[in-house]
């Protein structure tokens, strides 16, 4: 075979590996997103499903708070009955601040306070929390390789082929950004 | 102190003495003899003479370590056992010793409450070429200094590994994609440092903000650049010399000797606690 033939193979066999690499590398970043906000999801979860024992736990010593246990009791059914992930996103917020205000006003009830059950289970949501901050942080990061392969060159070229579109990051609100403990609320 | 620096002019006075006496046996030898016998006699005491400056500063070296380092680290709750060192398995656990290597050594292990450090040395025969083309071997040191393992208070289910920043293709053209290099949200902490694990949930709950921060006020203050999170245990190295090479033999043995023969420990009590401290703040 003549030496030209030769680099046309040569050059089409590197184009070809270049595709292959840049295919793999979307399906990467794509798979990765999704694999994100699956772990954001199962973690929000858990922390659904720590509610039941908190209210058992406070509602003995929290009798004023009857509104604010009955809200959180109702938000988390709403969770578990709706499949609209954007909706769970919104209602998950929701219970985000009213568990916050919960543990504010635990500070009224020094008995609950010294519980030794509550206090296992306050260190049980903070760590939670922790890890569903450390999952929306992993999926904002998963997006933002995303988008950015979408968007650069060449990858660009294929993700329009595939007609890939822009994700959106999840919005951290910005007590969030300061990393929230909630044993913070317990502080004398 | 004052035992051991007498211990130290013994030693000094015994290699200078060698030193004079091994060149005195070589003239007379060769000037005086044309026998091969004499020359072997004066090899042999030549060799007898060296033997006896070699064990006087082992002798001058195990003494400091008797005298000096096992009482003052005895002192801090810390144990020295010079003769023991980290396997090779644990050295290579650590994950943060990535080349190849023909040999490794290890020895001078420390023992405190939750830390341990030994000195490790990793070396590579390597086959190198003169300018007239003749081969010869040379062992090339990979690795020498001290592997710090400390406990952790945040246990990790898989690894996290910490290492100085490098270029990335795929920040410049997506063509690749590394599952496991974790890309933090902190730009400064990115400049510094690359994160490698199976887990990008785990990573970011180890390393959230206020870690971050921490790390990059270590880096800055005590030049850390290497960290392995494995289960509950941190893994780190630093190269510097084995105690028995800082011990001074021309001159005095005094406070900032010791320290800085000591610094891996204290370097070690300090990582210690500013690690773990890390999570006593948040």
């Amino acid at each position: 075979m003549h030496l030209e033939n030769w680099m046309y193979w040569g050059g089409g066999f590197i184009l070809l590996m270049l595709v292959i690499m840049m295919y793999n590398s979307l399906i990467g970043r794509k798979n990765m997103v999704e694999n994100m906000y699956g772990a954001v999801d199962a973690l929000l979860k858990k922390r659904v499903d720590m509610i039941p024992n908190l209210i058992a736990s406070v509602k003995e010593y929290m009798k004023h708070e009857r509104d604010l246990l009955t809200k959180i009791t109702e938000l988390r059914t709403q969770i578990l009955q709706t499949t609209d992930e954007n909706q769970k996103i919104e209602l998950e917020s929701r219970l985000s601040g009213y568990l916050k205000n919960l543990m504010v006003n635990v500070e009224n009830y020094p008995q609950l306070r010294a519980s030794e059950n509550f206090i296992q289970l306050q260190n049980a949501i903070k760590d939670v929390e922790d890890q569903i901050s450390a999952a929306r942080r992993a999926y904002n990061q998963a997006v933002t390789d995303y988008n950015n392969a979408i968007e650069m060159f060449p990858t660009n070229l294929m993700a329009l082929m595939m007609g890939w579109q822009r994700k959106k990051v999840f919005e951290i609100p910005e007590d969030e950004r300061k990393n929230i403990n909630v044993s913070d609320y317990f502080k004398e | 102190m004052q035992e051991i620096n007498q211990l130290r002019k013994v030693a000094l006075f015994k290699v200078i003495l060698a030193v004079i006496l091994v060149c005195g046996v070589a003239y007379l030898t060769l000037k005086f003899s044309k026998l091969w016998w004499h020359y072997a006699i004066g090899g042999v005491v030549a060799l007898l003479i060296i033997g006896m400056a070699i064990s006087a500063v082992e002798y001058y070296k195990s003494q400091f370590i008797e005298r000096i380092l096992k009482p003052l680290l005895k002192s801090n709750d810390l144990y020295f056992f010079p003769e023991e060192g980290f396997s090779e398995d644990v050295a290579l656990s650590s994950n943060l010793f990535d080349f190849e290597y023909d040999d490794y050594d290890s020895h001078s292990l420390v023992v405190g409450r939750d830390f341990r450090l030994a000195y490790v040395e990793f070396t590579k025969e390597e086959e190198e070429e003169d300018s007239k083309g003749n081969s010869y071997t040379t062992t090339v040191t990979k690795f020498a200094g001290f592997l710090i393992v400390l406990k952790h208070k945040r246990m990790v289910k898989n690894y996290v590994i910490i290492r100085p920043s490098s270029f990335h293709l795929s920040d410049i053209l997506p063509v690749t994609y590394d599952k496991t290099r974790i890309k933090m949200d902190n730009p400064e902490f990115e400049k510094i440092f690359d994160v490698y694990s199976k887990d990008q949930v785990e990573a970011r709950y180890l390393l959230d903000h206020s870690y971050m921060e921490l790390l990059i006020q270590l880096y800055n203050k005590a030049d850390i650049k290497y960290l392995s999170f494995i289960k509950d245990l941190v893994f780190t190295k630093i190269e510097y010399d084995d105690f028995t090479q800082n011990m001074p033999l021309l001159t005095p043995v005094n406070d900032k000797i010791i320290q800085k023969i000591l610094f891996p420990v204290e370097y070690a009590l300090f990582l210690k606690e500013s690690l773990n401290g890390g999570f006593n703040e948040r």
